[in-house]
């Protein structure tokens, strides 16, 4: 008998096929009984699969997902399409291998799929039988919305010693039937059919840019990841899911007014007025509400160590939990269907002039590069220790510009220029971690102005105000001690990235000196 | 009566079925195949089953032949599977199983039938050998030495990849060409069909069909057949040695 695998024969015990569009079973067993197969069979069942993932899709990224079964209630966790583990949310073998996981944030529910099976099984007289279970889904939205149906498939198992009946049953199925093997994942398939991002909204490959591409088609491109971002984010920002959201819709926002100072001199200037407004009101909103998430998620430690009384603890979640409320109720304002969709798809379309558009994108990127690198090595030139904290957040600024500048043409270079980003960003957020402990500073400071003079614990509460105080201090201090370290390495980082993302041959770049990196929204 | 004549499928599988499709389209009542089922594709254990379950007559080409000679001997199929120029059929005879082996025991060598008054002969290479080909080029005399004692109204023959018809010497010859191998240049897989009538002389002519060769390329890298070079078959070629 052949060797599996010297016949090259697939050895896998599960391969599902596409059903062809409107076509059923049935005439694939006209087929298979033409052929010499026999079917018999037909049970059928019906479930419903509630999908997982965490806000950025780390189960997915790991070829993993978790999802629970009605009826039934039973929570699996799955590697690959196959069941690993499962049973219940607390124990269990289960709770142990999402513990293993470390998963940063809650599971958060993705997809919701129905499926209908029908089991068959199919075989010849003298060969080993294979269970064929055709399937019929449909997906719906985590947040309702109508069923979209997905496609019919075709699964068969079998045992893996018989790969050479497997692979004849395959060829028939193909050659007579039409139907073809795929790689079918139903989690995939359905955020795709209800036009949903895939978890973590990775970038589609259609948003990547190419080697081939002008600096028209990059810019469309970068200021299309932000627009998909935005879009893949905005549910969860306004359904309040995870804090997450919120950031990733902040930074795209960012990265797209960036992106649009930066590329200013090959857009139509009135289309770019207009949409760095609206933007501006964005980042604003988003940036109320991001700050204050990142000072509650420190506020149980700190007024742990501090020893808070109760009742200011009390009285400070309060208070910024009411002003965060505030800021999402205005955020919400801005997030409404018709103005956030016009200003989403006005970055997804903006056009762009001839001339220097025309040019390719290869050839631009390194002068790009390099003039955002220059700007962080004339604010780094100073001895860390003398930097002011407006300095180091200007520092920051400038190499968040130089990070996004990078990032935007990463898909040109190797997996070195990778590397040498990743060394950039450590220092990034080295610096974002003190002007977070800055920030976090003076609200405390402006809190306590608010304190009314005729309330009983005043005293009390100044006081642990004072201490909160002294704690960020005490952490910018820190950060600015690791940014001595850090910033020393700074000069060379930037070295190596101009050298992996080497000048073009040929005339001196010519990219108009127009844009100019602003206070990052 | 119309009879659709196969030959040297060579273990192609999709163009085994869009012949037999398109046979089964142009009013075919029976369909022959003048050997070499298999050999050099990668679908030999699909191609016998198919033709088995069809009951679709057969005989013996010198793939076959070789591979009753040899197949099923574990030693020498060993030895074959060493040498670049046998490690296919080596390959080939390690696909099949005890059934498929049963039937090609049972396959003659050539055929003799009669089709409406007329009798057809039908074998792989000539009546003297499987090994023999027969090209358009064929004269009169040279017929005349192949057939030996033989007297058949049509000479139904494969082997050589060529398909033609001619009729010589009041013989109609016609060579069915490959279904799954052709080598003319043309990609397309052919096969003969032949019309007799009781009152009329024979017809035959040649159909040239389309398949999927993406499908048996694919195929032949995926399940690392020896021997086998898709950029040949895609082309409809052969080069010598190859």
């Amino acid at each position: 008998m052949a060797d599996a695998r010297a016949s090259g024969i697939p050895a896998s015990t599960s391969v599902t096929l596409a059903l062809p569009p409107r076509g059923s079973f049935a005439r694939v067993r006209q087929h298979l009984e033409a052929s010499g197969y026999s079917v018999a069979g037909g049970e059928r069942q019906r479930w419903d699969d509630f999908y997982f993932d965490s806000h950025a899709g780390q189960l997915t990224r790991r070829g993993r997902a978790v999802r629970r079964r009605e009826p039934g209630a039973c929570l699996q966790l799955l590697e690959g399409g196959a069941v690993i583990a499962e049973g219940g949310e607390g124990s269990g073998p289960l709770a142990g291998q999402l513990t293993a996981l470390d998963l940063e944030g809650p599971l958060l529910f993705q997809l919701r799929v129905r499926v209908e099976e029908t089991n068959w099984l199919i075989g010849r007289a003298t060969a080993t039988a294979f269970v064929a279970s055709c399937a019929r889904w449909r997906f719906r939205s985590p947040r309702g919305g109508r069923e979209e149906r997905g496609p019919s498939t075709l699964t068969l198992r079998c045992d893996a010693a018989e790969p050479r009946e497997l692979a004849a049953l395959l060829t028939v199925l193909r050659d007579l039937g039409g139907l073809v093997p795929v790689d079918f994942d139903p989690v995939r398939s359905g955020l795709d059919r209800l036009a949903l991002p895939q978890p973590g909204a990775p970038i589609p490959p259609r948003l990547r840019v190419a080697p081939a591409d002008s600096v028209a088609d990059a810019v469309a491109k970068i200021l299309g990841q932000q627009a998909y971002k935005l879009r893949a984010n905005i549910d969860g920002a306004a359904a309040n899911l995870d804090p997450e959201y919120v950031h990733d819709m902040r930074v795209a926002t960012r990265r797209a007014r960036f992106a649009l100072r930066r590329f200013a001199p090959v857009l139509a200037p009135e289309a770019v007025a207009e949409v760095r407004e609206s933007l501006a009101t964005l980042a604003a909103q988003l940036g109320a509400v991001r700050d204050l998430d990142v000072f509650l998620s420190h506020l149980p430690e700190a007024l742990d160590r501090i020893a808070a009384p109760p009742a200011f603890r009390r009285w400070l979640r309060r208070t910024l939990r009411r002003r965060r409320t505030r800021s999402r109720d205005d955020l919400l304002a801005t997030l409404t269907p018709p103005a956030f969709t016009a200003l989403v798809s006005r970055l997804e379309s903006m056009p762009a002039h001839a001339g220097e558009a025309l040019r390719p994108a290869r050839e631009a990127a390194p002068a790009q590069i390099r003039r955002a690198g220059k700007k962080v090595l004339r604010l780094a030139d100073k001895p860390p220790a003398s930097l002011t904290d407006g300095e180091l957040h200007a520092l920051r600024i400038a190499c968040k510009g130089l990070r996004y500048t990078c990032e935007f043409f990463a898909d040109l270079y190797d997996d070195d220029f990778a590397t040498r980003i990743r060394a950039l960003v450590a220092v990034q957020d080295c610096l974002g971690a003190h002007q977070d402990a800055v920030i976090a500073s003076e609200a405390l400071a402006q809190l306590a102005t608010r304190l009314s003079s005729r309330s009983t614990w005043r005293d009390t509460a100044l006081l642990a105000i004072g201490a909160l105080r002294q704690l960020e201090r005490e952490r910018a201090r820190a950060e600015r001690d690791r940014y001595a370290d850090l910033g020393a390495r700074l000069p060379g980082v930037v070295r190596k990235l101009r050298r992996a993302s080497p000048l073009p041959d040929g005339p001196p770049d010519t990219v108009p000196e127009r844009a100019t990196n602003g206070p990052d929204g | 009566m119309r009879v659709a004549f196969l030959s040297d499928i060579h273990a192609n599988f999709p163009a085994l079925i869009r012949a037999l499709d398109s046979a089964k389209r142009r009013g075919a009542d029976q369909v022959i195949i003048a050997g070499d089922l298999v050999g050099g594709g990668p679908h030999p254990l699909e191609v016998i089953r198919l033709l088995r379950d069809r009951g679709c007559f057969a005989i013996l080409g010198n793939v076959e032949r070789k591979l009753l000679e040899r197949g099923r001997d574990p030693k020498v199929l060993a030895r074959m599977a060493r040498k670049k120029g046998k490690a296919n059929l080596a390959w080939t005879a390690l696909q099949l199983g005890a059934e498929e082996w049963a039937w090609l025991e049972g396959l003659p060598t050539q055929r003799t039938m009669t089709l409406a008054d007329r009798t057809v002969l039908v074998v792989h290479g000539s009546p003297r050998a499987d090994t023999d080909y027969l090209f358009p080029s064929l004269t009169a005399a040279a017929l005349r030495r192949w057939l030996g004692d033989a007297n058949p109204d049509i000479l139904v023959c494969g082997h050589s990849h060529i398909p033609f018809t001619r009729a010589i010497d009041g013989v109609r010859v016609v060579n069915c060409g490959s279904v799954g191998r052709p080598v003319d240049g043309d990609p397309r897989g052919s096969y003969a069909l032949v019309d007799c009538e009781s009152h009329r002389a024979p017809t035959a002519r040649i159909v040239r069909f389309n398949y999927p060769v993406a499908h048996a390329l694919a195929d032949l890298r995926a399940r690392r057949v020896p021997g086998a070079v898709p950029s040949e078959v895609a082309a409809g070629i052969k080069r010598k040695g190859s």
